[in-house]
């Protein structure tokens, strides 16, 4: 079985300022992390990473650069996160954490 | 191969203007592109299968391309309208030299060749039209593309529906404005189902704008029946045959909704 990017909605932005929280990263590595931690079960839309990456630099949660040229000359680019960032990640990750409890409370899926 | 999927993403960029914020987005993809090529080689994916996996990374970009064009302050929509404003002037200046031309040297008489210049002015407004349809459309801009696929239809009523009549009415004096209005009515008509099939398909409003287009049709078919027979007494039957088909279809929608239940 494998979940579409969907479940991640609303999510996106989180999970790649926590990948970034670790260092600086690049487009491919990010998304790749992102199915890798999925086990193969999350089949997300690779229009989606960059979009996110769009409008994350818009709200200045990360700023970006490039990387030296690659064999090929195609060139990466790489992306930070802003202190901006870390505190929306502290905040998104502190109110994902309260949700998880009310909601396996609610769901939980062992009868009570 | 990077220098294939190089070529492949400048080729689904090249109909976008080359502002800063694009041509980023373009050099991205293509590394991104030869980042998941050499990350599949590696895992002993066939290169050819790798690079057609590579290139999937571009398929829907669309979205991307928005955020970087709202990035960039509407950059590629100026750049657009510059190209606009740019060939507005070629365009006007040729326009201007062929009536001349012909004015002068062909014909020696200004007496009708104005018609070229509204022609002209005629061709144009579709072009500006055409051009801000392609901006809207390019970038996903839904509501604007809507907008703008309009605008082409109401751009296409001067050259269809007004050049041919004033075309008649100065060069042979003849006087076809009694009928000739029909056609902008048929454009009116011909966008509405272009219109619905294109963006109303599957909303909640499909129903009541297939009411509202019929209704268009009917009063295309009443006024063309009516102005060509002249049988205006016998022509508002149109209207009940349209009033029984919509009180059939929604007999029928009732039906199949109880049957569903």
């Amino acid at each position: 079985m494998t979940y579409s990017g969907e479940v991640l909605r609303g999510h996106t932005e989180t999970i790649i300022l926590a990948i970034l929280r670790g260092g600086d990263s690049y487009g491919y590595e990010i998304l790749k992390r992102i199915l890798d931690a999925g086990g193969g079960m999350i089949d997300i839309r690779d229009a989606t990473i960059y979009t996110a990456f769009k409008r994350m630099e818009k709200e200045g949660l990360i700023t970006t650069y490039w990387g030296g040229e690659e064999a090929g000359g195609a060139r990466r680019k790489y992306y930070s996160i802003t202190d901006a960032g870390r505190e929306y990640h502290e905040r998104k990750a502190r109110e994902w954490r309260e949700l998880n409890v009310i909601l396996n409370k609610l769901i939980g899926g062992d009868g009570e | 191969m990077r220098e294939e999927l190089k070529k492949y993403a400048w080729r689904k960029f090249r109909r976008y203007p080359k502002t800063k914020e694009i041509t980023d987005l373009r050099d991205e993809l293509w590394s991104m592109m030869c980042d998941k090529y050499d990350d599949l080689v590696a895992a002993g994916v066939e290169e050819r299968e790798a690079a057609r996996q590579a290139r999937e990374l571009m398929n829907d970009c669309t979205a991307a391309l928005r955020e970087a064009e709202l990035g960039s302050s509407m950059g590629a929509l100026r750049r657009m309208l510059i190209g606009i404003l740019t060939f507005s002037a070629a365009f006007m200046l040729a326009l201007t030299g062929v009536y001349l031309f012909i004015s002068i040297v062909t014909l020696k008489s200004f007496d009708k060749t104005w018609l070229l210049m509204v022609a002209g002015s005629f061709v144009y407004v579709v072009y500006v039209a055409v051009k801000l349809y392609a901006y809207a459309r390019s970038f996903g801009f839904r509501a604007l593309t809507r907008v703008a696929f309009g605008g082409v239809f109401l751009s296409l009523v001067p050259l269809l529906f007004m050049l041919p009549s004033l075309a008649a009415h100065v060069l042979y004096g003849a006087d076809i404005w009694g009928k000739s209005w029909l056609l902008a009515l048929i454009i009116a008509a011909i966008w509405l189902t272009a219109d619905m099939m294109l963006f109303a398909h599957g909303t909640k409003a499909f129903w009541w704008e297939l009411a509202g287009l019929g209704f268009l049709v009917t009063t295309v078919v009443f006024l063309a029946f009516s102005v060509f027979t002249g049988a205006w007494n016998v022509a508002w039957l149109v209207y009940v045959l349209y009033l029984v088909v919509v009180a059939f279809a929604m007999y029928f929608a009732e039906l199949r909704r109880r049957r569903g239940e």
